[in-house]
């Protein structure tokens, strides 16, 4: 597979690869994985329900249909929140779960994802705001998207917090495009401020 | 209306019509979705092959899609149909009560969008053995929809290849059953879609409407004794016209996307601002 197809973003905590997008699906999937990102953030500051599981199921209502699905834990203390376990597992996972051509992109594009998620302090993990001990670290969650195909998409979430990689590849319905353009109006200027090629 | 009046409207008559048809936001009219099928699929590009039709469910439809049909024909299909289910169920939402004006709603839609449909005569269906399985007599009435050409032949194949993903996809399924069957009665679309080498999409389109007198949580996958079940249907095979379809497609989109985000705004709100 050839890296030149593709265009490499860092989106919040995601590294994104889009095969030859056209304008209006390039700024479809980046809305989508920026917003559920926001969806996803939210749910975890409100404890609500982990972080991977909000995203995967945003990604769902938005017309992103399962074809295929596993998910891994990778370890068994949710307390901790070391960046270089998580940083293990998600290179772990690549190895897995991506069929052998994208692990190439992947492989490409972890180095300088994770130089840098530590180099810039916009992308820090979150903090909980209601919590007394402000420097406590919320657990470090990060994703992997790729887009292989006008309707192939393979996403891989390491959820720090529920000690667990979930892989999902997913087909893109048609309905996903006019819903995903229309759905980020109020929040498309912090995602573009976001947004960062790689 | 006359369907025979609908067929000679022109193009921009057909356009204005459709214009009318606003879509409602979001209550009782959203139809669920789920794929047919869940294949394993480790290629880095899935394009389906001969043996991996897919589609989904929209509601109480089984939609396929013939593994060669372009983005644009797989396009047009799914949104033209998910747009006229929409606007039927919001008009009549309860099918099975008012399932003339039901499929008259739908047929206007799917009319205006650029189909070539004739109206819903629903016939009974008879049966002569003692046992009836209401799926394969769905695929009767299609067959006979079908013609003998090969495009009929592809598309049959392609309606079977999806019952059976159907059968095997407990997510699909289950939200099909609870979309099509209501205590004793059931109503359902089989459409196994393509298209034509001249990029025009090409659907058989069968509509089932069926009364038990048990109530077995689902309608399709089992054998009924034959003094047990009535089925009423209807086959046709259509064609888009895409010069209508073009003129409308905007629209559909602007409309459809509208709709299904303030789906999503139901389900998941943002409770911060953003920064």
């Amino acid at each position: 597979m050839d890296m030149t197809e593709f265009k490499t973003y860092f989106l919040y905590r995601t590294a994104i690869a889009l095969r030859s997008p056209d304008s209006a699906q390039e700024k479809a999937l980046l809305r989508a994985v920026g917003y559920t990102q926001l969806l996803a953030d939210d749910a975890v500051e409100s404890s609500l329900e982990p972080w991977v599981t909000t995203k995967l199921r945003a990604y769902e209502e938005l017309y992103w249909a399962i074809r295929s699905q596993r998910d891994m834990k990778v370890h068994d203390d949710p307390e901790t929140t070391d960046p270089e376990r998580s940083e293990a597992s998600m290179r772990e996972a690549v190895r897995t779960f991506l069929p052998e051509g994208l692990q190439l992109v992947a492989e490409h594009l972890l180095k300088p994802y994770f130089e840098m998620l530590q180099a810039a302090p916009s992308v820090e993990p979150t903090r909980h705001d209601d919590d007394a001990d402000a420097a406590e670290v919320a657990p470090l969650h990060l994703e992997f998207v790729a887009v292989t195909s006008k309707r192939s998409v393979y996403v891989i979430a390491v959820d720090a917090q529920d000690s667990r990689v979930s892989f999902r590849h997913f087909e893109i319905l048609p309905m996903f495009w006019g819903a995903s353009l229309k759905l980020a109006d109020d929040v498309d200027e912090e995602i573009d401020e976001q947004l960062k090629r790689l | 209306m006359f369907d025979i009046e609908k067929q000679q409207l022109s193009d921009n008559e057909r356009a204005r019509k459709f214009d009318a048809m606003r879509l409602p936001s979001i209550k009782h009219a959203q139809p669920g979705f789920s794929t047919l099928t869940l294949p394993d699929d480790d290629s880095a590009d899935f394009k389906p092959a001969a043996g991996e039709e897919h589609g989904v469910v929209i509601g109480d439809s089984v939609l396929t899609l013939e593994p060669k049909m372009s983005s644009i024909a797989a396009e047009a299909v799914q949104y033209s149909t998910f747009y006229a289910q929409i606007w039927a169920n919001d008009k009549y939402p309860n099918k099975e009560k008012d399932l003339r004006e039901w499929y008259g709603e739908y047929t206007d839609a799917m009319t205006y969008m650029g189909w070539n449909m004739t109206a819903f005569n629903f016939k009974e269906q008879q049966n002569n053995n003692t046992s009836v399985d209401v799926d394969q007599v769905a695929l009767k009435m299609l067959a006979a929809a079908a013609g003998p050409g090969a495009a009929g032949l592809v598309l049959m194949n392609s309606i079977r290849a999806g019952l059976a993903g159907l059968q095997e996809s407990n997510e699909a399924a289950g939200l099909f059953h609870r979309e099509s069957t209501k205590d004793t009665n059931a109503s359902f679309q089989l459409m196994p879609a393509g298209e034509r080498s001249n990029g025009t999409p090409l659907v058989l389109l069968n509509s089932v409407y069926c009364s038990t007198k048990k109530n077995k949580g689902k309608i399709l996958f089992i054998s009924w004794n034959n003094s047990d079940v009535r089925i009423w249907g209807n086959a046709q095979r259509m064609e888009m016209l895409m010069s209508i379809y073009d003129q409308v497609k905007s629209k559909v989109r602007e409309e459809l996307g509208d709709y299904l985000v303030s789906g999503f705004h139901q389900k998941f709100k943002l409770k911060r601002k953003p920064k």
